[in-house]
């Protein structure tokens, strides 16, 4: 369990919840440099991990202890999903491991954005409509061991040529789920939950993962379950 | 069958993704060489990378191909319901909102279209013929082969363009098994005469000399047709006035064979099958016009002397259809003079070389070069011998799985065991191509390989 650790006392130092309640977005579009100095107003950093501490520690309290609680919806909310769907390894493609880029960690310093909160501003894209055709705007997000869900997809300069990865935003370390988003006119988003390496275990994983953006404040338009191939769909279907 | 041990994908209506083991995915079940047919290498790596692969050319691609074919086959919609034996409502829905419907009703309906089932929703025509669309429409309209016949009805229409899939179907399978296909070793001809009966003949004697076989009688065309040949022979009951049609999808070649009528009566079913032969190995393509219908009337007639309006694609194959069954050299030895031929002569040839009894006699008398004495043909009498009907029936009778309708019996069938007992397909897929259950399926598999 992600937070056990609280209820026998200890410090959290772990990974499990050590920046839980960031959320963060990278427009594909936007060089890093733009990117950090247009978003760093309303968005959480990297190294501001406190307050998902703070909601994790007051969580436990209130089972517990009953300390001082200031935790939000949105905390609640991530806490209970990674007590339900914990951070698991990324999956292989088989036996070989992802080559080095894959895995290298994007930072903060790469514009690596934590939405704590919908921002006032995003480029605006369209979801995937057919097999030719992957949107305008995509983005990847995962729900880390650190609660990091979200990045561009598009390949940041120190990563070469290859277009980004969900490992790079776990530094090949756990992550409860992965996906991909587009922005509407926020709060509108269009979420999937389409990833290789941190791909939903079900349905209900991915409706939880859909919760934690509504708590945040997001109109999440899901791309949904496809009861078919038993994954999450990967085309957002006029209806 | 090994469905167990080998790495499944599954698909739906919109992405296709690896199979798991306990998944509750609803989708068809397919093998990496099925899925490698239909949608190329590239998937793999999109699947391995974002867990799915998108099949989705835009949005209401598989409503487009099924309303796109159905009007090209010249159907309503309340038609096409009633040809697929199915309710109107699945048709309307298909064809305005076809997220309410499973793939598999889909793709039944895209089967029975003459459409490509994995091709639905990735094409938005899903792997249709114009052409074949076209014709069937055309023939639909029109009188079909002589104006005393009746139009195709819809029923028929739609035998036709659901034998374009199983025709398609069968020469995969057939491929991906290794089975010889020795029609791959005649080229078409464009050469119809005049006269077409002369060329008729002389195709006869060149396609004996290629299979080697001489002047001897052919034990069983099935085999020959099917077996060696590689052609694909579909047996349904059809309108009562037509014999056979061929039908070219995509330029990929098969017979349609009425198992009404007169084909019951083994000769007359043996000339139709040479008859629909000749247009298959022979016809060029822009000749085949997709599907060629033919009816008993046309091909009954006398391949020299045709007295209607001379059709010389019909005549060319009438002439090759009784040469092949009954070289000329061979009948003037059990005829050997055309001086008061008796009608037991006429019928020792409708017995050696099993064929029809009008047939016969014609080509007893262009035997001899139209100078035999001819008996009348009522007084003709001779019956199929029970060996000629063993090697020539097909296995209609007390097949399994019995939900699978006529047309997908015969070679097909076994083909489909084949492929789902070496691994090639799922045994989902087979019960798809035989409409029956999985479980019908497994439990037939034995029976149509012949270890039951």
């Amino acid at each position: 369990m992600v937070c056990s650790p609280y209820e026998a006392g200890e410090s959290c130092t772990s990974r499990a919840c050590g920046s839980f309640g960031h959320w963060s977005i990278f427009p594909h579009h936007f060089g890093a440099r733009e990117l950090t100095s247009s978003w760093v107003g309303p968005l959480g950093r990297a190294s501001d991990s406190r307050s998902r501490f703070t909601a994790c520690t007051s969580r436990i309290s209130k089972i517990g202890i009953n300390r001082r609680v200031t935790f939000t919806d949105a905390e609640e909310t991530l806490c209970d999903f990674l007590e339900r769907y914990p951070p698991r390894p990324y999956r292989r493609r088989g036996a070989a491991d992802y080559p080095a880029a894959e895995l290298a960690t994007v930072t903060d310093a790469d514009g690596l954005l934590y939405l704590n909160e919908v921002p006032v501003q995003m480029p605006q894209g369209s979801p995937r409509r057919s097999h030719t055709d992957d949107g305008q705007n995509c983005h990847i997000w995962v729900i880390d061991e650190r609660g990091r869900p979200c990045i561009s997809q598009t390949p940041l300069p120190r990563l070469g040529p290859k277009k980004l990865h969900h490992t790079n935003l776990t530094g090949g370390g756990k992550a409860s789920i992965g996906g991909e988003i587009w922005f509407g006119r926020l709060p509108f988003v269009y979420l999937s939950g389409s990833s290789g390496r941190y791909p939903p275990t079900g349905q209900d994983h991915l409706e939880g993962a859909e919760r934690l953006f509504r708590a945040v404040g997001f109109d999440v338009h899901t791309l949904g379950w496809d009861p078919e191939t038993d994954k999450p769909l990967r085309v957002w279907l006029e209806r | 069958m090994n469905e167990a041990t080998t790495a499944l994908f599954v698909r739906g209506k919109y992405q296709l993704a690896r199979y798991e083991p306990g998944s509750s995915a609803t989708g068809r079940r397919l093998t990496e060489r099925e899925v490698l047919e239909a949608y190329g290498p590239q998937v793999f790596a999109e699947i391995d990378d974002q867990l799915s692969a998108v099949l989705l050319a835009r949005a209401g691609a598989i409503e487009h191909a099924i309303r796109e074919q159905r009007n090209a086959l010249g159907m309503t919609r309340s038609e096409f319901a009633r040809a697929a034996n199915v309710d109107r409502e699945i048709i309307d829905r298909a064809e305005t909102d076809a997220e309410q419907l499973g793939l598999r009703e889909l793709e039944h309906l895209a089967f029975v279209l003459g459409l490509d089932p994995a091709k639905l929703s990735i094409d938005e025509h899903a792997g249709s013929d114009p052409e074949l669309g076209v014709r069937l429409r055309v023939l639909e309209i029109e009188r079909v082969a002589t104006p005393t016949s009746a139009r195709l009805n819809a029923r028929t229409v739609l035998r036709f363009s659901e034998a374009a899939s199983i025709i398609r179907s069968h020469l995969l399978l057939q491929r991906w098994l290794g089975k010889q296909k020795e029609a791959e070793r005649f080229e078409t001809s464009s050469n119809y005469g005049p006269p077409a009966w002369r060329v008729g003949y002389a195709l006869a004697r060149r396609a004996r000399e290629i299979l080697g076989i001489g002047i001897e009688p052919i034990d069983s065309m099935r085999e020959l047709v099917e077996g060696r040949l590689g052609i694909p022979i579909i047996q349904v009951a059809l309108q009562p006035e037509i014999a056979g049609a061929t039908v070219s999808s995509n330029r990929q070649r098969g017979i349609v064979l009425n198992v009404a009528g007169r084909n019951s009566n083994v000769w007359i079913r043996r000339t139709t099958l040479a008859h629909e032969l000749a247009h298959i190995l022979f016809d060029p393509e822009e000749q085949l016009e997709s599907v060629r219908v033919d009816s008993y009337e046309q091909i009954a007639r006398d391949a020299e002397h045709d007295s209607q309006v001379p059709d010389y694609v019909e005549q060319r194959a009438n002439a090759f259809a009784v040469e092949f069954l009954a070289p000329r050299e061979a009948v003037r030895q059990l005829v050997p003079s055309p001086v008061g031929v008796s009608a037991a002569s006429v019928a020792q040839v409708m017995s050696a070389f099993g064929v029809g009894k009008a047939a016969a006699r014609f080509h007893v008398g262009n035997a001899w070069w139209g100078q035999a004495e001819l008996p009348g043909e009522s007084t003709i009498q001779a019956f199929p011998r029970d060996d000629q009907k063993a090697a020539e029936d097909f296995t209609l009778d007390f097949f399994r799985p019995r939900a699978t309708p006529e047309q997908r019996r015969g070679r097909f069938a076994f083909f489909v065991a084949e492929a789902v007992d070496t691994g090639l397909i799922t045994p989902d897929s087979a019960a798809q191509y035989l409409a029956c259950s999985e479980e019908d399926l497994r439990a037939a598999v034995p029976f149509l390989l012949g270890r039951a």
